[in-house]
């Protein structure tokens, strides 16, 4: 069954001469548990379609289907609920608090959906980053990779069925990249989440289940890389 | 942690430097409030302590009541103390005497000294028959001890008490009558009183428990003893303090300072607001990741509210204390410098009054002032957080132009005039303050003259003619002149009410003389004409402003066959007796028109350090004429004044603050949109001290702006208040207020620095990729 379905979106910003089409009768779906890079150029509408897929602007025209759920016609507080529960994001500057030590970083989110951190869940989620003996450090005190893995632990957390990444490795060295990328295939697998990430790197990109490149707002399918 | 609301205070700790600004507020807000109510407080308290002192400790008096029992008034619960009082003799003007002084009998219980007059004692309360207590002035008035033994004279006889002690009674009574009081048991007072046939009038005083419903009390003691109004006497002085009198005069101070509650209410709330929306600002971006980690807008809402409230916890109880501190020093100020009414003040009082209100007002003015940050921070778009903050103004269509300026001022320039709407929001708030500025001190100005006037021939001593004649002789001012001590006498010539004709109308006019001091201390009040051609012998005169009667320079007066011309207005001197227009002339002149040659009356303004004895001897070289002491009533006028000026610079400090502030949250605000801006044009080789010179620009602009549109609107109201209230009531013309917009500008100035200041410090700490990975 697919995961995510996105039915010919359209944004179009401004009007008239002016008018820039960012995204163009874009339609694709995700099945579950399958991880897909999306792939191109500098102001292709890469992060414009990410923002569409995490329900955080909305498309001039077309639906998108999470769960078999449309998310557009959610209103405000249900969308925010349904996106606190099933869409996890990673970002590209990390965006971890700093105040709070790794462990009060990764189980934020649950604290915003009023529930108790499983705990069992949370030190396994820290075995698997590889982040136990850190876990009362604060962010400044880690390295670049450790911070995005803090990340990538705070967006697991809540088991959502989707994660959206936007270039997570764009601020690490390849050493780190790497890691970063089994780590989030990993999690993938084995808590069967589709991952959809951003990246320019066409060596991570090719790591990835499927390839989806923008270019000029219009999606072409590159195809499945591992067969 | 327990919820996501701990990070709260979590983040508080680290950020303690970024909310310094918003904690100062409310701690400011809290200490106005917590002072100005605990003073208030302790004015009360030092009034209803005054007002013992002066009219006695008691609610009500029974009077004319024969017959009553007395003993199950007394056994009421809700009855403090109860005490019989009667008199002989307070008028002084039957033949009682001691030692040929008058004398006032009181016959009194113990309670009645002690509890109701709360007079010291020395010695004790007479305790057996023919024993007497004595005022404390007899003492030395008669040369005697506790244990002599004097003589009464009554009209029946002579009696011989022994005196059991003495009391500090109401030595200005004793003065009064030039004699003292006696107090002594009922018994013996009843018997003085039958042997003498006097029909005295009996009290029962009563001073009801601090808690008790003294409004139920009396009604319950009227309909228990069949007692009409008239049998019942309230000391409304003191029951007005405990709030039970119907007198209202007490309760004056309340609407007072409930204006003032209001008013640093929502100059807190305007404050606060404006601190918290600057940090909320400076923050997008963490809102945005919150947004995007899943929490609601509720969320957000519930997280800036609980940020502000937490900032309570150390703000108000600093605010308190600093109140509480305040509230002593103000006290202790008023005591011993300013004295007067207020020598009651009590020194180390806590009102916890005060503290309730000063703790309310921070909890509520943060409440309300997070209100709109919260919800300006819940609008923060999740997106923000994935690629930086979108809510600068995207479409810029105008060119920044400037051939006179270097590229970074003509930047600063354009980021102030590019978007008209901030331009106006932010010189608005300038001109706001600055409006609240000029017309607070126009308001200012009217209340100075509603004040009695202090002006500088305010004597301290008048010697008026008894008959309101002209007949001082004018060496009396020569003598008193002379003598040490007396920094000026001058004498005035009236006439009152005298026929003339003003511009051809006949009518009834006061003619009155200045001598030379007089017409030099006018000089300061001169509203318009000149006043150097009233000296001599003239043919001018001035005249002083009063509401009824407009004369106006240039008006001619004709006095018999001589006539005068209106020289000069002056706004301030000696009124009108009569309510004629007053015609103010140089001595010579005034002898020329009437052939009058003395004064009406002398005034004396003395030296600080005067004697007495100068004062006695002024006081025998008054003679047959009225001898008027005003030295007392001008030292309440001044510490009146003093109090008020107290109040109006605190008040002028407070609406500073809310201006420097103002424009700080403003330029940060400002700032804060466009921290990215900044940070790519660092990048691409801006200094740090041209983004200064960028942001100083910008402020200045603002500035410019907001001081041009808040003079005009400022100067337009100031000179409505003084045209419309203070001309047409006690005259003058309208002045630029130079002092008023020199303040202003310094205040614009100093707080164009102070605001530059923060940003750019902030920015130029600011690592240059923070500000580039916001992008």
């Amino acid at each position: 069954m697919d995961l995510l379905e996105v039915k010919s979106i359209s944004k179009t910003y401004g009007s008239g001469e002016t008018a820039v089409h960012a995204l163009k009768n874009v339609s694709f779906s995700v099945p579950k548990g399958e991880f897909v890079a999306i792939v191109g150029e500098s102001g292709s509408g890469k992060t414009t379609l990410l923002n569409m897929l995490g329900a955080l602007d909305t498309p001039t025209s077309g639906k998108v289907l999470i769960d078999g759920k449309d998310t557009f016609s959610m209103k405000e507080k249900a969308l925010t609920i349904f996106r606190r529960r099933n869409i996890g994001f990673i970002f590209q500057a990390f965006n971890l608090i700093p105040e709070l030590t790794v462990e009060q970083n990764m189980i934020f989110p649950v604290l915003l959906d009023y529930q108790k951190p499983n705990k069992k869940y949370l030190e396994e989620l820290l075995a698997v980053l590889n982040l136990k003996e850190r876990r009362n450090h604060l962010p400044s005190q880690l390295s670049g990779g450790q911070q995005q893995r803090v990340a990538i632990g705070r967006a697991l957390m809540t088991r959502p069925s989707l994660i959206l990444a936007d270039e997570p490795t764009g601020n690490l060295d390849t050493q780190n990249s790497s890691e970063v990328i089994a780590l989030l295939k990993e999690a993938s697998k084995k808590y069967e989440q589709t991952i959809i990430m951003i990246t320019h790197n066409r060596s991570i990109a090719q790591t990835a289940d499927r390839v989806l490149n923008v270019s000029d707002g219009v999606l072409t399918d590159l195809g499945r890389c591992r067969e | 942690m327990r919820s996501y609301l701990s990070l709260v205070p979590i983040s508080a700790r680290v950020h303690r430097r970024q909310s310094r600004m918003t904690r100062i507020c409310i701690i400011l807000a809290v200490f106005l409030v917590t002072a100005l109510f605990s003073i208030a407080d302790m004015w009360i308290v030092s009034e209803k302590d005054a007002m013992i002192d002066k009219h006695g400790n008691w609610h009500i008096l029974l009077q004319n009541v024969p017959g009553i029992e007395t003993e199950l008034v007394d056994g009421r619960s809700d009855v403090a103390v109860a005490a019989w009082c009667d008199t002989i003799n307070t008028d002084a003007d039957k033949d009682y005497y001691i030692n040929g002084r008058k004398t006032a009998i009181y016959g009194v219980e113990a309670s009645y000294i002690a509890d109701i007059r709360n007079y010291p004692i020395e010695g004790v309360y007479p305790q057996n028959d023919n024993e007497i207590l004595l005022s404390e002035d007899a003492k030395e008035l008669f040369g005697i001890k506790v244990g002599d033994i004097i003589t009464l004279n009554t009209p029946a006889g002579d009696f011989n008490y022994t005196v059991s002690g003495f009391c500090e009674d109401d030595s200005e009574f004793n003065s009064i009558i030039d004699g003292c009081c006696i107090y002594m048991n009922m018994v013996d007072f009843q018997k003085i009183s039958s042997l003498n046939s006097e029909d005295t009038n009996p009290q029962y005083y009563i001073q009801f428990t601090e808690n008790a419903s003294l409004k139920k009390a009396i009604d319950d003691i009227k309909g228990q003893y069949g007692l009409t109004d008239e049998n019942i006497d309230e000391n409304t002085a003191v029951m007005g303090l405990s709030g039970a009198s119907s007198n209202e005069s007490a309760k004056n101070v309340y609407p007072l300072v409930a204006v003032c509650f209001l008013l640093i209410l929502i100059s807190g709330i305007l404050m606060i607001s404006g601190c918290i929306n600057s940090n909320v600002a400076q923050r997008t971006n963490f809102f945005g990741m919150m947004r995007c980690i899943g929490a609601s807008k509720q969320q957000i809402v519930r997280y800036v509210r609980l940020e502000a409230l937490n900032w309570c916890i150390t703000s108000i109880p600093i605010g308190c204390l600093l109140g509480v501190l305040a509230n002593w020093l103000m006290c202790a100020i008023l005591r011993f410098l300013v004295k007067g009414e207020w020598a009651y003040m009590p020194l180390f009082g806590v009102s916890v009054l005060g503290i309730i209100c000063g703790v309310a007002v921070g909890i509520i003015t943060v409440f309300i002032a997070a209100h709109s940050p919260a919800k300006r921070a819940a609008k923060v778009s999740p997106v923000s957080a994935v690629s930086g903050n979108i809510e600068t103004p995207q479409n810029v269509n105008r060119v920044a132009k400037g051939r006179f300026f270097k590229i970074e001022t003509t930047l600063g320039i354009h980021h102030a005039a590019s978007t008209k709407k901030n331009l106006f929001l932010v010189a608005g708030a300038f001109a706001l303050t600055i409006v609240l500025l000029l017309s607070f001190s126009a308001c200012l100005d009217v209340v100075r003259c509603l004040l009695p006037s202090l002006s500088d021939f305010s004597p301290d001593i008048t010697i008026a003619s008894q008959e309101d004649t002209n007949s001082i002789d004018k060496n009396l001012t020569a003598e008193i002149a002379e003598m040490p001590g007396v920094e000026n006498a001058f004498g005035t010539m009236y006439e009152i009410k005298i026929p003339a004709e003003i511009n051809g109308n006949e009518t009834m006019i006061d003619l009155m003389s200045y001598e030379e001091f007089m017409l030099k201390s006018t000089k300061k009040s001169v509203a318009s004409g000149d006043l150097s051609k009233v000296y001599g012998d003239t043919n001018y005169a001035l005249t002083i402003f009063s509401q009824n009667s407009h004369l106006d320079v240039g008006d001619k007066i004709k006095i018999g066959d001589n006539e005068l011309e209106i020289a000069c207005v002056a706004s301030e001197g000696i009124g009108s007796i009569s309510g004629s227009p007053v015609v103010v002339c140089s001595e010579e002149t005034f002898t020329r028109l009437t052939g009058e040659q003395k004064y009406i009356m002398v005034n004396i303004i003395l030296e600080k350090d005067v004697t007495e004895a100068t004062v006695d001897e002024i006081c025998s070289l008054a003679g047959e004429n009225s001898f008027i002491d005003r030295r007392e009533d001008d030292n309440e006028i001044k510490s009146t004044y003093w109090v008020f000026r107290l109040a109006v610079y605190g008040f002028l400090v407070i609406i500073s603050l809310i201006t420097v502030l103002n424009i700080m949250n403003s330029i940060s605000m400002s700032v804060s949109a466009r921290i990215k801006q900044y940070g790519a044009m660092r990048a691409v080789g801006m200094e740090s001290r041209q983004i200064t010179k960028m942001i100083t620009a910008e402020a200045v602009t603002y500035a410019i702006c907001g001081t041009i549109i808040g003079d005009v609107f400022g100067l337009l109201l100031h000179y409505l208040i003084y045209e419309k209230v203070l001309i047409s009531h006690f005259g003058g013309v309208w002045q630029i207020p130079v002092a008023s917009l020199m303040i202003i500008f310094i205040m614009v100035f100093v707080s164009c620095i102070v605001a530059v200041h923060a940003p750019s410090k902030r920015i130029r700490n600011m690592a240059i990729t923070d500000t580039i990975n916001e992008l």
